[in-house]
């Protein structure tokens, strides 16, 4: 085996475990603080190629009209589509090929916070600040740390105070 | 037609936020084994925002149409 399989091969196993303290930091802390009204759901175990897809398409993948990111085709890559909207919303989803019902490694996970979240913000259950805190930490992993989003501390404490008013 | 060409057009108004959008269509959103609905709103600006059907009940108005 050369050293440029070797470095690959460690690469995707590092990929596997970067992904899935992604997918734990979304089911973690920030559905602890955001709530998950709508739905958290996550189907079937990565395989270290679709974590390694997952990657490219965090840091590459293409946006549309109203998604961050939008790439159901996978720009490129196979197995796995991804789908990524904060706005009104978190919307974070993503999915590998659905080819049968006993597919042994296909995966899907799904989280999305729009009914709780703004409750919580009214009911003052947690601040503009935590929730925008929560998102930038999201936003560092996946590698986007400047993406444009509209839930900002600035955005979300303009919406609570419209709601005083 | 379908329902959602005859809604098609309405302006919603932000309960909480005041701001005012129209619909513009619908998608739909597959997680697991379920599909959610959501609506597509345009703002005032021209952006498109994704809202989850039972959040456009609970969270806007209807203040008539285009």
């Amino acid at each position: 085996m050369s050293w440029q399989q070797i470095l690959k091969m460690v690469n995707v196993q590092s990929s596997l475990e970067f992904v899935n303290s992604i997918l734990d930091f979304v089911e973690g802390p920030m559905n602890e603080e955001l709530g998950n009204d709508e739905y958290l759901h996550r189907q079937g175990t990565l395989t270290q190629q679709q974590a390694a897809n997952i990657i490219h398409l965090l840091k590459n993948g293409g946006s549309d009209e109203y998604n961050q990111i939008d790439d159901k085709e996978g720009s490129g890559v196979e197995q796995v589509g991804l789908e990524l909207y904060i706005d009104d919303g978190f919307f974070f989803t993503m999915a590998t090929p659905h080819i049968t019902p006993t597919t042994a490694n296909h995966f899907n996970f799904g989280y999305v916070t729009q009914g709780s979240v703004f409750d919580k913000l009214r009911n003052k259950e947690t601040t503009p600040a935590r929730v925008a805190e929560l998102i930038q930490k999201f936003l560092n992993m996946i590698g986007r740390p400047n993406m444009k989003h509209g839930m900002t501390e600035d955005i979300l404490t303009e919406y609570v105070k419209a709601r005083e008013e | 037609m379908s329902w959602q060409i005859l809604l098609k057009g309405l302006v919603y108004r932000n309960k909480h936020s005041k701001k005012i959008y129209s619909l513009v269509g619908y998608d739909m959103l597959q997680v697991g084994k379920t599909t959610y609905q959501y609506a597509i709103l345009l703002d005032e600006n021209g952006k498109k925002h994704k809202i989850e059907q039972k959040f456009l009940d609970k969270n806007y108005q209807i203040m008539g149409e285009e």
